[in-house]
């Protein structure tokens, strides 16, 4: 059906604006305003800030788009663990586990690390350097604030290049501190820092890397612990002076959020 | 499975242009947009392929980003600083109104306004899609679009300023 000149309206210039006419209709509608001046001021207008908004916004689609947005990938990562994962994590662990009889220098000190240790060594001796270091800081222990959350979890989601989920406390009233970027092994490392009174606890994330392994690992350093565990998009090592209770408890927790294509957990 | 991912791959970067235009902030777009995909990759039974995917994937993204205004009451975390450093090309314009005064105004439209007006201008789609995006009959949307247009016009200045006019 054609338009018809005496029916042209604010909607049928807004349609033309928005190029959703015929290009018989556009037609009609390019002759009428070139009899209605005050018509085509509003036209130009309306087009101006099209004009404007595509300026804005549209080179976003240009952009590449990032590895965590591969739809193929995201179809094939595997289901979250389910809430019942520490109870079968026990069993694993109690072969796994990992008493660190030696010095803290023996933690400390990467040199003690032989090449062929496995990669999630590395990153429990990476974690509890960090713990050591930022845990002692009294004004500088982190570098973005509690109170920034969602933007900490945004920041700390793309230097990482995967979807992180900060808990703003974790069980035996530990609350958050804040966080901060750290360089990694091959990647970057975020460090989350959790505080009831005067302990401290520490997340220590990296994106996950083929060859850091899936099974938990359980470490000792004297008056620090570790718990490592990893899922297909990232490893956490969690660092602290916990009795083995809290530990467990605190990892199930954080485990639980981190696995976040659970459906039962949503952020918030 | 995998026509349906590649499909929903041909889609991301017009939902990512989309999710960045609400939040002006690339993180909470991109965290927008993976939520989105894995909500379609989980509800994929849901979709019925006689209607269209992409106003399919754009509801849920939507619902997202509605969701997480009402959680966690962002303001959507923006900042001038995103905006000045953003646009890659050169604003195609005649120079009276900044672009920032354009986002500025943007931001200040209500929601429901902004999203039908992206929708239309941003996204090139037509008026029935987008009607069918934010459920809403095609009058709605017109009606939608018609005062976003109008208070664009007016936060930006334009309604006051006397303007030289073409004389033929």
């Amino acid at each position: 059906m054609t338009l018809r000149m005496e029916k042209i309206g604010e909607n049928e210039l807004m349609a033309y604006v928005d190029g959703q006419l015929s290009d018989t209709d556009r037609a009609i509608v390019e002759a009428y305003l070139a009899d209605n001046p005050e018509k085509a001021e509003q036209v130009a207008e309306w087009q101006r800030q099209s004009t404007d908004i595509a300026a804005l916004f549209a080179h976003v689609a240009d952009e590449p788009v990032p590895d965590r947005l591969d739809p193929h990938r995201l179809a094939s990562a595997p289901k979250a663990a389910n809430d019942n994962w520490f109870a079968g994590w026990r069993g694993i662990a109690a072969a796994l586990i990992l008493v660190v009889a030696g010095s803290a220098a023996g933690w400390f000190g990467n040199d003690a690390f032989a090449p062929g240790q496995s990669s999630s060594d590395l990153l429990i001796a990476d974690a509890f350097s960090a713990h050591e270091l930022f845990a002692a800081q009294q004004r500088h222990a982190v570098e973005v604030d509690a109170s920034e959350r969602l933007h900490l979890t945004s920041w700390l989601s793309a230097s990482l290049d995967r979807r992180l989920v900060v808990p703003d406390s974790l069980p035996n009233g530990f609350t958050l501190v804040g966080g901060r970027l750290l360089p990694g092994r091959d990647s970057a490392a975020a460090q989350l820092m959790y505080t009831a009174g005067d302990r401290k606890v520490t997340l220590y994330l990296t994106p996950r890397s083929e060859s850091d392994p899936l099974q938990n690992q359980f470490a000792d350093a004297g008056d620090l612990d570790a718990l490592y565990w990893a899922n297909d998009a990232v490893t956490c090592t969690i660092v602290g002076d916990l009795t083995r209770v809290e530990m467990e408890e605190i990892a199930s927790e954080v485990f639980k959020a981190l696995s976040w294509r659970d459906d039962n957990y949503r952020r918030g | 499975m995998t026509a349906f991912l590649d499909e929903i791959e041909s889609h991301i970067p017009a939902l990512r242009r989309y999710a960045r235009a609400l939040t002006r902030n690339r993180d909470q777009a991109d965290d927008l947009v993976q939520d989105c995909l894995e909500r379609a990759i989980a509800k994929k039974r849901l979709w019925q392929p006689t209607g269209s995917l992409k106003a399919w994937l754009f509801r849920i993204l939507l619902n997202l980003f509605r969701n997480e205004l009402r959680r966690d009451r962002v303001a959507p975390a923006t900042s001038l600083d995103d905006l000045t450093i953003e646009p890659a090309t050169p604003a195609a314009q005649t120079g009276r109104v900044a672009l920032a005064e354009v986002a500025r105004a943007m931001e200040k439209l209500p929601g429901e306004q902004r999203e039908a007006l992206l929708l239309v201008v941003l996204e090139g789609m037509s008026y029935a899609e987008a009607a069918h995006v934010l459920e809403i009959p095609q009058g709605t949307l017109m009606s939608r679009l018609s005062r976003a247009r109008a208070t664009l016009k007016h936060l930006t200045g334009e309604g006051d300023e006397p303007r030289l006019r073409t004389v033929k």
